[in-house]
Parts: C-alpha cells; sequence; structure tokens
C-alpha cells in the first residue's frame, strides 16, 4: 500500500528581518492511509510546522529549504495552486492549534458548520456532528465568542470532520480540554478514522495521550523526528534519550509537597542545518560525536531512532531516566 | 507570616444574555460563589469544560461586573469607579494566538507593563526582559521577533513572562500552561511556586489539568456550573477527593459521569443527571457546600464518597 | 499612473507649457494645435496648464477633505470601539442619519449656508465620506479591542489613551489607510460634481470639475475642450482605486495563512 503522506529529509526555514529559523530540519515518517500516527515533542520543535506542511499552509515568511513531503503520492509543493486546493477540499481536514483564530467572529457557529460540510449537509447534519463534539443542540446559535474556551475547539473539531477527511490533522485538538471531554474526543477521532478508514495525524506535547490513540509514535526535537515506531514500544521503552527524558517527567506520579525537575536546558533554537545532534547539549549520553555528527534515523529494534547511542552502548549515566516514569 | 486577604468574592453571580431582546437567552454562567484568596497562596479552579472558570476569574479581576455580589481587592470593591494603581495585577489569559498585540515585538510586549508603571527609561528594563525570557525557558533573542513567528507554547511562555514581569500582588492565570509540554509546564509551574515564594501574590490557577493544578495550588476549587462544589486543600484533594465530580474529574472508572456538560438538572443537585451516585434526594434537593471532613462539598452522599 | 497624474498636478505650475490664468495665450476656442496642444477655451486661455491646475486643485481640494475624515473617523471609530455600550450605539446611529444625506443635498445645503468655494468643497467632501469610513474603522477597533491582549493591558492598569494608542490605533492602520484612498476617489468625484455645478471651487482657478462643466458647454463648437478632463478624472479615480487594491493586499494581516 502507498503511504498518505511521507515526509523525506523535509527542511523549512522561517525567514524574518532579524534572520532564519529553522523549524524543520530534516524530519522524516511515513503514514500508511488508515493508520494513526501521533507526533509529540516539546514546545517549538516544530510540530505545527509540520502539520501545516501537508496542507501547504505556512505562513508567506516560510521557505522549503530541501527534502519533500508527499500527500497520496504527490509532493506538496510541486501541485499547483488550483491542485492544492483540490487535495484540500477532497482529502484533508485541519483542526488548527488556535481554535479561535479558525472561527469566523461574524458568523454562527452552525452556519459555520453547514459551509464547512460544503454548504448543503443533510437535514440532521450538523446537530449529528455537534453532538459527536459533545456540544449541546443550542451551540448551534451561538456566536465564537459567547462559547468557552473548550466548546470553541470542539467546534473547530466538528468542521475539521464534517467532510470526512482521508487524512485529518489534528494540531493539539485536546489541549483546551478536560479529561472527560478529551477522551470523548479523542474516541471520537479514532472511531471516525475506523469507520472511514481516514488516517489521522495527532500533534500533541502529551505523550500519554498519544499513546492512548495513536498506533504510531514519532517523537519530535529540534525539527527532527528522532524515534519513530508502535505506541506501545515507544512508551513503554523508549530509545532515544529526549523520549526517556519526556516520559520522566509526569505530574500525576508527584506527591503534595515533591519538587518536579524539567529536562535541564533550554530547547534549540536553529538557524541552519544542525551539526551534530541538536538534543547533545541536554542529554546525559551526549559524547564528541554527538556533537559534532549527525545522527541518521535508523532501525534499531524494530523501530527508527536518530541516536549514536539509542542501542544502549552509551555509557549509562542519568540511571534514573533510564524508563518511564 | 501573617497572609492578608487579596481577593474578596461574596455571592458572586453572572448571568449572561445572548440573542435580541425578543428571543433572549440567559445563561447563568457564575452563580453565588464566595471566595478569599491570601497573599501568598495559590487557588486552584477545576472543571469541566463551560462550567464557568473564566468567567470567575475574569470577574476577579473587575473585567466583567456581577449581576449580584462584589469583589472587594485589597479592600476596595470594584467597579466603584476607583482606579488600582498600575501593576499590581496580572492576567494570562485562555487563548495564547490573540495574548499578544501583533504590531509590538515580543520584547515590547513583555515590557508592556514596566512601561505602564512609569518605568520606561529604567536601564534595568531590557535586563529584566531578557532575565524573565530565559526563565520561562526561552531563549533572549525571541525579543526581537514579532508574535507570528513563534509557536503556540512560545507564545503562551511570553504571556507569562509579561505577567510575572512587574511582581504583581494578583494574577490571574486562565489555562496557562495547557500548551505547554510536560517538561516546561514544570519548569513554568515551578517559577510561578519561587516567585511566589519570594514575592508572596495571590493568584488563581484556572485548570483543566489536575496535576498540574495540584502542584502549583494551596487549595483547590471545584466548579460545576457556576458553582463550586468542592473546597479544599490540595493537599486532602489529592489524596481524597470528597465529590463525585471531583472524583469524575480525576478519570476515576467508578465516578464516570453520563451525558454532555450542559445537560443540568432543573431541580435539586446540578448534577443529579449525570452523577452515577444520584438518589432520589438529590432530584429533589439542593445540596448546600457544607463542611465535609476539613474541607467543604456540596453533595448529599459526601461522606460516603470520602470514605470510598 | 497615479504618480504620473500627482507629479503633473504637482510640478504643472513650473513646467513649461504656460499660465493657466493668462488670457489670449491664444484665439479663443482654438482646436489642439502644436503650440497649444489641447488648445484654448471661451477665454482664449490655453486648456493644457489649465488641465494640470485642475488636477492639482481637485487632489488637494479632496486630499485635504479625506485627510481631515482620516483623522477624525480614525478618532471616532476608536473611540467608539473602546467605550462600547451606548457611545458607540450613539456614534454608530449618527453614522448612519449622516449617511442618508445624498452628498449633493448636502453640497446645496451647506453652500447655502457658507457661500460656494474651497471651504464648502471640503466640509461636504467630508461629511459624505466621514459616515462611511468611521462605520469601516469601527468594525475593524472593535475586532481588535475584543483581543485578549487589550484586556491584558486593561489589568496591567494601561491608561485609555495608551490602550487606545498603543494597540488599537496600530492594528487598524493599515485598513483605515486603504479606506482612505477609496474615501479619496469618492472625494474626487464629489469636488468635480460640485465644480461642475459651480458650486465648488471658484473661477479663474480650473479644477476638473469646472473644467468639465465649461467643456460641456461648448461642447459641439469645441468637442476637444471635454475629453482631456473626462479621461484625467476617470483615470485618476481608477488609479486611486488600484492603489487601495494594492495597499490593502500589501498590509494584509501579516498572521494570514498562504490559503493558495
Ligand atoms: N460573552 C459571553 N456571552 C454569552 N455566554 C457566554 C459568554 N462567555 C461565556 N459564556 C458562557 O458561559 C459559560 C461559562 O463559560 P466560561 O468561559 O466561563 O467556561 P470555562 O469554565 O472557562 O470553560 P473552558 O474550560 O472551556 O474554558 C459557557 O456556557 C459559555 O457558553
Ligand atoms: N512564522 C514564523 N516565523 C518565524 N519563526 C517561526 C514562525 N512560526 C514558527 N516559528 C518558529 O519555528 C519553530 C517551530 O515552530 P512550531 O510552531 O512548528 O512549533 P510547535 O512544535 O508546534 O510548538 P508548540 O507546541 O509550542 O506549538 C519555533 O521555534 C518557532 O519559534
Ligand atoms: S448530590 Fe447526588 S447527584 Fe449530586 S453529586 Fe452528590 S451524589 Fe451526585
Ligand atoms: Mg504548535
Ligand atoms: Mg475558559
Amino acid at each position: 500500500m502507498n503511504a498518505i503522506v511521507r515526509a523525506r529529509d523535509l527542511a523549512v526555514d522561517y525567514t524574518m528581518p532579524g534572520g532564519v529559523v529553522r523549524a524543520l530540519d530534516g524530519a522524516s515518517f511515513e503514514l500508511l492511509p488508515g493508520r494513526s500516527l501521533g507526533l509529540v515533542g516539546e514546545s517549538g520543535s516544530g510540530k505545527s510546522t509540520l502539520g501545516l506542511a501537508i496542507g501547504r499552509l505556512l505562513p508567506a515568511n516560510v521557505r522549503h529549504a530541501a527534502g519533500d513531503l508527499e500527500v497520496d503520492g504527490r509532493s506538496v509543493f510541486a501541485l499547483d495552486d488550483e491542485g492544492i486546493r483540490a487535495l484540500r477540499r477532497t482529502s484533508l481536514g485541519f483542526v488548527f492549534q488556535s481554535p479561535m483564530a479558525a472561527l469566523d467572529p461574524t458568523m454562527r457557529i452552525g452556519r459555520q458548520i453547514t459551509l464547512a460540510c460544503g454548504g448543503q449537509p443533510d437535514v440532521g447534519r450538523v446537530p449529528e456532528l455537534l453532538q459527536q463534539v459533545g456540544l449541546p443542540k443550542g451551540a448551534a446559535r451561538a456566536w465564537p465568542h459567547e462559547l468557552s474556551g473548550g466548546m470553541a475547539q470542539r467546534a473547530v473539531i466538528a468542521m475539521a470532520i464534517a467532510r470526512r477527511p482521508r487524512l485529518l490533522v489534528a494540531d493539539e485538538p485536546t489541549a483546551a480540554l478536560d479529561t472527560s471531554l478529551r477522551a470523548q474526543i479523542l474516541d471520537l477521532l479514532v472511531a471516525l478514522k475506523n469507520e472511514t478508514g481516514s488516517a489521522l495525524v495527532l500533534l500533541s506535547h502529551e505523550l500519554p495521550v498519544v499513546a492512548r490513540v495513536c498506533e504510531i509514535i514519532g517523537v519530535m526535537y529540534g525539527g527532527r523526528v528522532v524515534e519513530l515506531g508502535d505506541s506501545a514500544g515507544v512508551f513503554s521503552r523508549p530509545l532515544h534519550p529526549y523520549s526517556r527524558a519526556l516520559l520522566a517527567t509526569a505530574h500525576d506520579g508527584a506527591r503534595p509537597g515533591e519538587r518536579l525537575a524539567p529536562i535541564p536546558g533550554m530547547p534549540p533554537v536553529l538557524s541552519g542545518p544542525a551539526s551534530g545532534c541538536s538534543f547533545a547539549p541536554r542529554c546525559a549520553f551526549a559524547d564528541e560525536r554527538c556533537r559534532s555528527e549527525r545522527p541518521p534515523l535508523r532501525p534499531i529494534g524494530g523501530r527508527l531512532a536518530a541516536c549514536h547511542h539509542a542501542d544502549g552502548t552509551a555509557p549509562e549515566r542519568g540511571s534514573g531516566m533510564s524508563s518511564g516514569m | 507570616m501573617a497572609s492578608e486577604t487579596v481577593v474578596t468574592l461574596r455571592g458572586i453571580s453572572l448571568t449572561y444574555a445572548t440573542g435580541p431582546f425578543w428571543d433572549r437567552h440567559t445563561n447563568r454562567a457564575v452563580d453565588g460563589v464566595d471566595l478569599d484568596i491570601a497573599s501568598g497562596e495559590t487557588v486552584g479552579l477545576v472543571g469541566e469544560s463551560g462550567s464557568g472558570k473564566t468567567t470567575l476569574g475574569r470577574l476577579c479581576l473587575g473585567l466583567l461586573t456581577p449581576t449580584t455580589g462584589e469583589v472587594t481587592f485589597e479592600g476596595l470593591v470594584l467597579g466603584t469607579g476607583s482606579r488600582l494603581p498600575p501593576g499590581v495585577r496580572a492576567v494570562v489569559l485562555q487563548h495564547p494566538e490573540w495574548a499578544l498585540n501583533p504590531r509590538l515585538k515580543i520584547g515590547h510586549s513583555v515590557a508592556e507593563p514596566l512601561v505602564i508603571q512609569g518605568r520606561k527609561s529604567d536601564p534595568q528594563r531590557h535586563a529584566r526582559v531578557a532575565r524573565m525570557l530565559e526563565l520561562v525557558g526561552l531563549d533572549p533573542g525571541f525579543a526581537r521577533r514579532f508574535p507570528h513567528e513563534v509557536s503556540g507554547g512560545q507564545r503562551q511562555r511570553i504571556a507569562i513572562a509579561r505577567a510575572l514581569i512587574t511582581r504583581p500582588r494578583f494574577i490571574v492565570f486562565d489555562e496557562a500552561v495547557n500548551a505547554l509540554d510536560i517538561s516546561m509546564r514544570t519548569q513554568v509551574l515551578n517559577l510561578i511556586i519561587d516567585l511566589q515564594a519570594e514575592h508572596r501574590f495571590a493568584a488563581l490557577f484556572i485548570s483543566h489539568d489536575l496535576a498540574a493544578t495540584r502542584y502549583v495550588s494551596h487549595r483547590i476549587a471545584v466548579m460545576y456550573a457556576g458553582r463550586f462544589v468542592e473546597v479544599d486543600s490540595a493537599r486532602r484533594f489529592h489524596d481524597r477527593p470528597c465529590h463525585p465530580y471531583s472524583r469524575a474529574l480525576g478519570d476515576e472508572e467508578d465516578f464516570r459521569l453520563d451525558g454532555v456538560p450542559g445537560d443540568l438538572s432543573p431541580e435539586g443537585c446540578a448534577l443529579a443527571r449525570r452523577c452515577p451516585l444520584s438518589i432520589d434526594r438529590c432530584h429533589a434537593e439542593e445540596p448546600e457546600l457544607r463542611l465535609v471532613g476539613n474541607g467543604y462539598a456540596a453533595c448529599h452522599r459526601a461522606e460516603e464518597v470520602a470514605r470510598s | 499612473m497615479l504618480v504620473l497624474l500627482v507629479l503633473a498636478g504637482a510640478f504643472g505650475p513650473f513646467l513649461p507649457i504656460g499660465d493657466p490664468l493668462a488670457i489670449g495665450a491664444g484665439p479663443r476656442l482654438s482646436p489642439p494645435s502644436l503650440a497649444l496642444p489641447l488648445g484654448t477655451d471661451e477665454l482664449g486661455r490655453s486648456h493644457l496648464p489649465r488641465l494640470v491646475g485642475g488636477i492639482l486643485e481637485t487632489f488637494l481640494l479632496s486630499g485635504a477633505a479625506v485627510l481631515l475624515t482620516g483623522v477624525i473617523g480614525i478618532s471616532i471609530g476608536i473611540l467608539a470601539a473602546y467605550l462600547r455600550g451606548v457611545t458607540d450605539g450613539l456614534i454608530a446611529r449618527f453614522a448612519d442619519v449622516l449617511f442618508a444625506f445624498p452628498p449633493i443635498i448636502l453640497g446645496l445645503l451647506v453652500v447655502s449656508l457658507a457661500g460656494p468655494g474651497t471651504l464648502a468643497v471640503i466640509t461636504v467632501i467630508t461629511v459624505a465620506t466621514l459616515p462611511l469610513f468611521i462605520r469601516a474603522v469601527r468594525s475593524v477597533a472593535l475586532g481588535i479591542a475584543s483581543r485578549e491582549f487589550v484586556t491584558v493591558a486593561e489589568v496591567a492598569g494601561a491608561s485609555p489613551v495608551r490602550i487606545m494608542a498603543v494597540h488599537l490605533l496600530p492594528n487598524i492602520a493599515g485598513a483605515a489607510i486603504v479606506q482612505l484612498t477609496y474615501a479619496l476617489s469618492i472625494g474626487m468625484l464629489i469636488e468635480s460634481g460640485l465644480s461642475f455645478l459651480g458650486l465648488g471651487s471658484q473661477p479663474p482657478n480650473p479644477s476638473l470639475g469646472s473644467l468639465l462643466q465649461l467643456g460641456a458647454t461648448y461642447m459641439s463648437i469645441a468637442p476637444w475642450l471635454v475629453f482631456p478632463a473626462g479621461i484625467v478624472l476617470a483615470l485618476a479615480i481608477l488609479s486611486v482605486n488600484l492603489v487601495g487594491d494594492g495597499l490593502r493586499d500589501a498590509l494584509d494581516p501579516i498572521e494570514g495563512r498562504r490559503l493558495t
């Protein structure tokens, strides 16, 4: 089967008057139709950039620096404007990270969902969508500013799934939701995937959430996918030191009064291709090679990881980080 | 240390009216809330989406005028025309994408509260902005970027840096860390805890994330349909919440709620239709917020819940 | 194109094409020739310098008026959006009422009160373009005022002036400038209209409107008089609108996604 979306060493820069920021620095992954991929990574690691690139929805100051991104076997950067519009219309659904920005403040929610359905949905389709995302029927009459944050988020999800896209890209769809609603929305996304055979790319900073609903997990760091594999494996036995550190910092286990420690150091700000592993300055296993040589994304134990020491050759320092929680 | 009360809410209600005058819909978003927040104290506010948390936060800041009741800030009744000195209050609002003025560089946005305080020519201004950015995990070079040139989580941290820069007396954090990954979230929460220990500000921490709320808060108030259903110390709340709704928020299997959040019961406990423990009394008689153990809960069966 | 017209208008007086007011530069109503490229008018004044002068007059008058519109409109629009409530409602209704007056009637009214002339023209253009402009500014400013950064500044204790100047004004400036170029084209039309009716700039000063009127009078015997002014007016309005569209694209919200 052909991948519905495939990125190969994708590098994307943002140009600003003050300089260049490399947001994606050789990201690679692929996803088969009907499967679900969760991309996790810390703030600024390039998740939204990657998600937007799938629909070529990036802002104007972006520069496609290297590599390629294919949807349905066609490079999105090679399509003409009509081609990309057709692709978005027929195959893609997006839930953007900022729900309020995705809603038109001058239009009632019901009308916006109607438009998202393509203009003339069957009677009952709009209430059905509202119910699916857990909004009361009355929400159709509401203006965007009358909704609470979580309600707006759900309205946006209803719009994204309205056309039953073949590939749904959801950027932090549950960040504004409480646990019960989050479970409900995630279940909805999975049910939709199973019913219609659509593929799902879920971008999130919460590894546990992603691990619960997605079959595959990609861990992002510094604009790259540094670990890619089936979610149970990544969650229970992470290979990349960053994935391990991510799992080691969980709140839920914290006792009152206990102080938690974040991953030490600052996330990288790249302006060009990283010369070595961009996690090296914060990594307990880093050595000279990590700082000078880019680790390729290579198969290790049925998974892909971009780390020189992922196969356990590292001197086992920082033993507290060795496994999940 | 003597901790005086900074913010006091007494009998606060707020009703939103929507729709044209011939087709008015009213929505009681906050209903009879009493709350004191002392200096050096963080009150965590949790509840489902739409339960009225943001509305209550705005009421605390005097951004909304309560339909009934009174908000007092350090002895001053809000909304009576009296102006507070600049920089004593700050807020981080829920939507990071709208939190920053798109025409101002990040450095200007973060420094704005200082400028408002009249410290425009403070030679330390730039240093303080850079320091604050670093504390929230951002390279000081971000000061030169515009808001549309940063990611969602970065924007949220910039908003937090701006809120903390004047060392205010009271801060409202409305879903202030929900776009941050767990490591970054820990860093920011630690920052809030440390700055609070140093400057003893009062804070209202609104979030749906129970773990994060428990981590930063001293007391926790649980909200449903505009009312407090449980108020307790964070420590006890962590061990055993005594309202079924709190248990449901904690994702406990036995307390899973039915239906959607807006499905309010017309009589008795607002939760009666959704609560797995509801009995006939719940549908008939409204539970008061009363002392249960050492905390407060509004549930007829709170004692049983506390024991389970 | 606009640049050309503006340049022509601005430097016209210094160009070696003759004095617009000199009577008897040639025979009366003579057709275009090499010496007098656009011919002469009923008093034997050379038409080309008069046309160039007319451009200047029209631009100056409508420009001044639109500037006035801009200052008043931006202040009122921002104020309405900031204060909300009753003030906002009153301002919106006021704009509606003004909007309901046809400019020409308004012109007659003003002229009957103040007499014809420059002042009358400026007043009429301002009053006529103001309501549309206020509406546009107000609706944009309302959107901005509901953004959270405004609330944050309010909580931090920012004064109303600061909020309006630092947070509202820069964010509506783009939209306002674009609206102003549209107002300018409307202003030019009104100016010409009033002058055509003899209510605007007074002889002997030329303006595009009075030149048109003159041309229309002598249409049958001196058709060369009417066309240049008409064409220039049409071109001027067209190019002002084009500039407006260009500005709109250039000043598009910076966050706009590339949706093509
Ligand atoms: N401006 C408004 N006009 C009318 N109704 C409103 C307005 N703002 C909020 N509401 C309603 O008030 C209720 C409470 O909203 P609020 O924003 O306080 O919820 P919340 O607890 O913050 O939820 P979330 O976690 O989703 O942000 C909701 O039912 C919402 O629809
Ligand atoms: N328009 C832009 N101009 C310049 N830099 C940008 C722009 N958008 C994003 N960036 C930068 O690119 C990097 C990646 O951003 P991206 O939005 O993809 O991160 P993210 O992983 O989605 O983070 P978050 O979890 O915080 O949303 C960040 O460092 C950010 O500052
Ligand atoms: S009072 Fe009854 S219905 Fe309400 S929460 Fe308690 S048990 Fe449930
Ligand atoms: Mg993002
Ligand atoms: Mg809220």
